[in-house]
């Protein structure tokens, strides 16, 4: 009974999913259709994660009906459907736990914001084939679905790959820009690097046992029967294969060029969930697949973790793009990922489960924080390059006047990515750091005295975020108008503020009632633990508590917002009384400069020709900082860890003493990429070398190759063949 | 657990609790001056009174605002939030008693983070102007304050770990107990480490001149020189409760004595001479801690901006010594 409501609720779902591609032709109707859809499957999923599926056969009686009709064949667990095909060992089977399902939620979830983002944002931006991105970014939703509830190694490989040509398709749907181009080859190339290790760790585990299905590989670790050097290399190549795809430290190349090109609504989903499939992988294979595996697996997973965050993070610092500013904090929020992810496996391999369900649950909370913010922060980046037509920050300004309710929910993404408080981000953060407390209970010394370091690693990596989302918004939205563009933005349409409303209220509201979003994560870490701790960890008045006998930390979200709120009404009242409460608006100093109509001549220029154009009619001020200015100290500090160019070119040499126009411009590459090139680059010219000696030409040197070829034939021939 | 929430519950507790908020509110102005006089009597000046902080914020009060006229949302609310942010911090500290008044909301992280959120927002006021100096005071500011931020977190983890919690009362608590001549070569390094950050995060003399507006070696004032009237005074006010929160910090953590003890169970068994005891005493060791921060900065040259970097590095070795210290 409950496997054919399952089944028939899964094909009633496809049929709908599939509506939204057949009628691309009216994009709008399309996406607004999809939008409910992922609302509705949110939904669901979520209904199905917290109360199970045994009460959905109520919920859709006519399941039944629909499943008698296309008579498939079911697995003999509950949680699990399975299509046989006439190819061997491809089985379309899926499986619907816990962890799936929470994974499941907020893939459509995001993609419920994201389309009804995307209905109003298709037309501010003018893309050309609007039904084309329809039924890409569908599929692409759809796809990372299959991804996460696929239950079968090939069947999942077929999503995986489908997920990343369709997002590939995604980064060049702007195919006219040499930028998207160019990321979008670089992307093809790492992530199909990502997949072949991916693939080579399935065939490992199938030689181990002899199937593709995960119930296989699941009872292998069980059973316990994977030697030493057989977990070192599933370790290896999950931490290549999946590595690729969440951008971990020296793989990570590809991130942030991919994701800003992409069209807003899939950055968001890029960042907020794509990237997470492999953290969802990781956490199947760690705790599932292997088991009772040293504390050295947990320990490499937290040092990549730290040092993802500290490259990221530093990064994110220098960028001009805002979105790729937001890319690479993405990059520095998978480093916490990995960090909490490193904690679970450590207290996993030493037994300790509590305490292993506690980094879970920070895990798990930080990727539904880490989902609704940068999901947020990538919309409303979005908003502010369709409005302002640039994404480089040294044009932007001054959109706090312009558009300011984009600039209120922008300002709370900002400060949840900041990791403060009330937002969600800081009570995620504030877990990991218990967790980190927490492992210096494991009986190994080196992690005990390193458990500080990662601590403070993560302290400059959160005080290093602030600055770079102080530049982000401060230089974006503070300020004067620093292009034309940025002078004439409006406030983007309904659909596109509501999507970033409604996020930007999670983003509070998991802030301040935390014990919300821990409810359905506390059902996905009973499953890999056994162990239930949200009643542990959420007490009344809205408070986090960690585990009193290994560390003991309370924090009460809604406790400082209150304490705030109040010390505000009694700071107004005193200076109401005793003070002075008017205002006069005046004049800023410019330095003794004009205020008057004059660039900033502080630019990035990539593209130098629109300085030209730019160059007029707005009141700019010629001092104000610049984006470039802004990560300046950063820059110089931690110089050894960028790759960057900057030159002053004086543009016109007869006015080389008076008022002389330069041109300041600044690129900031990353340094692995530069690495990967100039060694790729080396490489292929070794080869080309080599290939030019043998191939050099001369018709006299190829006739000598078949002679040679056709001797050692013979003699081949005539010492192994005649024993035949 | 339990006992936090009868702490809660417990009247005298909460009335304890308002009234070190309040000591930490009334003295923050006079340890400023105090500073500033000792250091005008080294240099041979009479300086200024020691009311002269009162005086200051109550004249800036009643002064009238004059904002940018590019100035946003940011710059109106900027200054409550600073001021706030840094005011909900302090409610964490155990003063004079070990019992603080919010110290089942946020421990030593929030603190941390929750001071963080006035940074946040004091660099943004600093950018709202359009102005040249609010946006170097920023960049400048948030990267100091980023750069401190792992050396304030090591001390931190050093003492979390000794006591195995975060709440800041039960390490106090703790230390109180069991004393630091346990660990001491290790303590005086955390000592040292957390006097680097704590000169960081206030903006004291190697890393930032208050008394200057030369626009080369400004950095807390570049930030808020476009403010004026109320927002000033709240923006100067914050900076005095920060200093004093990281003094409380210090001298509570380092000088574990004199303080007040248990919570009397009805009002008529609390005694008021011991508490005013307490608090004296407590006003003594923050004078003691203030006095060597006058000495540095009359016997110290402000730092180049890119020397900075090198002092906290000096902290963060320090605190990772005391740190192999404590865990040999």
């Amino acid at each position: 009974m409950q496997d054919n409501t399952l089944n028939g609720i899964s094909i009633l779902f496809l049929f709908l999913l599939l509506i939204p591609v057949i009628i691309s032709f009216n994009p709008r109707l399309s996406l607004i259709f999809s939008s409910a859809i992922y609302l509705l499957l949110s939904v669901f999923l979520l209904f199905s994660l917290l109360f199970g599926f045994t009460k959905l056969s109520l919920m859709l009686p006519f399941s039944v009906q629909l499943n008698g009709l296309f008579g498939l064949g079911n697995a003999a667990n509950s949680d699990h459907i399975t299509y046989l095909t006439s190819i061997p060992y491809l089985n379309f089977s899926y499986l619907f736990d816990s962890l799936s399902l929470l994974f499941g939620f907020l893939i459509a979830f995001l993609g419920f914001i994201a389309s009804l983002y995307s209905v109003n944002y298709l037309y501010e931006e003018h893309y050309k084939n609007k039904s084309l991105f329809v039924i890409l970014f569908n599929g692409f939703i759809i796809s990372m679905l299959f991804v996460v509830f696929s239950a079968n190694g090939l069947s999942f490989l077929i999503f995986w790959e489908i997920m990343s040509i369709l997002s590939f398709f995604l980064v060049l749907f702007e195919y006219e820009k040499e930028e998207s181009k160019k990321a979008a080859n670089l992307y093809i190339i790492m992530t199909h690097i990502g997949t072949f290790f991916i693939f080579l760790l399935f065939l490992y585990m199938f030689t181990k046992t002899g199937s593709f299905s995960f119930e296989a590989w699941k009872r292998l670790g069980i059973s316990g029967t994977l030697s030493a050097a057989g977990m070192l290399t599933v370790f290896i190549l999950t931490l290549l294969g999946f590595g690729m795809k969440a951008g971990i430290f020296p793989l990570h190349v590809w991130l942030p060029k991919a994701h800003p090109e992409a069209p807003s609504g899939v950055s968001a989903l890029m960042s907020g969930i794509m990237i997470k499939t492999a953290i969802y992988m990781m956490l199947r294979f760690y705790f599932e697949f292997m088991k009772s595996y040293g504390w050295g697996f947990g320990f490499t997973i937290l040092l990549i973790g730290a040092m993802t965050l500290i490259y990221g993070v530093l990064n994110a610092g220098i960028q001009d793009n805002i979105k790729r500013l937001l890319a690479y904090s993405s990059m520095e929020n998978i480093g916490i990922m990995l960090m909490a992810l490193g904690l679970a496996m450590i207290f996993y391999s030493q037994g300790m489960y509590l305490l292993c369900a506690f980094a879970l649950m920070a895990l798990l909370f930080h990727i539904m924080n880490h989902a609704l913010f940068k999901g947020l922060l990538f919309l409303g980046s979005g908003a502010i390059a369709s409005q302002t037509h640039t994404k480089d920050m040294n044009k932007l300004g001054g959109l706090i006047k312009k558009m300011p309710k984009v600039s209120f929910i922008f300002l709370i993404g900002v400060l949840s990515a900041a990791t403060l408080p009330p937002f969600n981000g800081f009570v995620s953060e504030w877990m990991i750091y218990q967790s980190l407390l927490m492992a210096s209970s494991v009986n190994v010394e080196i992690i005990r005295i390193f458990t500080p370091i990662f601590a403070s690693v993560m302290a400059l990596a959160g005080g290093l975020a602030a600055l770079a989302f102080v530049k982000a918004y401060g230089i974006s939205f503070l300020g004067r108008a620093r292009s034309q563009g940025a002078n004439n933005a409006k406030e983007p349409p309904f659909l596109m503020l509501a999507s970033m409303g409604i996020l930007a209220f999670l983003c509070f509201l998991l802030g301040i009632f935390s014990f919300i979003g821990l409810i359905p994560i506390n059902k996905a870490v009973k499953e890999i633990t056994n162990i239930s701790i949200y009643k542990n960890v959420a007490i009344s008045y809205g408070s986090i508590v960690t585990l009193p006998k290994y560390s003991m930390g309370v924090i009460s979200p809604i406790g400082l917002l209150l304490a705030g709120i109040v010390f505000i009404g009694a700071i107004y009242l005193f200076i109401k009384i005793f003070g002075n409460m008017k205002t006069k608006v005046f004049e800023t100093f410019a330095c003794g400069l004009e205020n008057k109509n004059v660039y900033n001549v502080n630019v990035n220029v990539s593209d130098a020709q629109l300085i030209g154009q730019d160059a007029c009619e707005i009141k700019s001020n010629c001092s104000q900082y610049s984006s470039a200015g802004f990560s300046q100290p950063l820059r110089r500090i931690f110089s050894g860890l960028y790759n960057i160019k900057e030159h002053l070119i004086n543009e016109e040499y007869k006015r080389k003493y008076f008022f002389p126009v330069k041109n300041y411009v600044f690129k900031a590459g990353d340094l692995f990429e530069y690495f990967y090139n100039s060694f790729a680059e080396k490489f292929l010219e070794k080869i080309s070398k080599l290939r030019a000696r043998i191939q050099g030409g001369v018709v006299q040197t190829y006739i000598a190759y078949i002679v040679g070829t056709l001797i050692i034939l013979l003699i081949w021939f005539s010492w192994f063949h005649h024993t035949l | 657990m339990l006992m936090l929430n009868n702490d809660l519950l417990n009247f005298n507790a909460v009335l304890i609790g308002i009234a070190q908020i309040l000591i930490l509110i009334l003295i923050a102005p006079f340890v400023n001056s105090y500073i500033n006089k000792i250091k005008s009597i080294l240099r041979g000046q009479q300086g200024r009174p020691l009311f002269q902080g009162y005086k200051d914020i109550f004249k800036l009060i009643r002064k009238e605002v004059v904002l940018s006229e590019d100035a946003s949302y940011i710059s109106r609310f900027a200054p409550y939030i600073v001021f706030v942010s840094i005011l909900v911090s302090a409610c964490f500290l155990p003063v004079f008693s070990s019992n603080a008044l919010l110290s089942f909301t946020g421990d030593i992280i929030a603190l941390v983070y929750t001071i963080g959120l006035g940074t946040f927002f004091m660099a943004l006021y600093g950018m709202d102007q359009a102005s040249s100096f609010g946006g170097l005071g920023s960049s400048r500011d948030i990267l100091i304050a980023s750069l401190a931020e792992p050396t304030l977190m090591l001390v931190i983890f050093t003492f979390a770990l000794q006591t195995r919690t975060t709440n800041i009362s039960r390490i106090f608590i703790d230390i109180h107990k069991n004393g630091f001549l346990n660990y001491p070569v290790s303590y005086v390094l955390a000592l040292m480490a957390f006097l680097i950050i704590s000169v960081a995060e206030n903006g004291r003399i190697p890393v930032d001149n208050p008394d200057t507006h030369l626009e080369l070696t400004m950095v807390h004032e570049a930030m808020i020189l476009e403010g004026s009237g109320r927002h000033l005074a709240l923006f100067e006010y914050s900076s005095y409760l920060k200093l004093i929160i990281f003094i409380t910090l210090a001298s509570n953590i380092f000088l574990p004595i004199g303080v007040y003890g248990g919570i009397p169970h009805s009002l008529s068994s609390f005694s008021f001479l011991t508490i005013l005891y307490a608090i004296a005493f407590y006003i003594l060791k923050v004078l003691i801690f203030a006095t060597p921060i006058a000495f540095i900065e009359i016997s110290m040259a402000k730092l180049r901006f890119f020397r900075v970097p090198d002092f906290l590095m000096l902290g963060f070795v320090l605190s990772i010594i005391s740190l192999v210290l404590y865990s040999i």
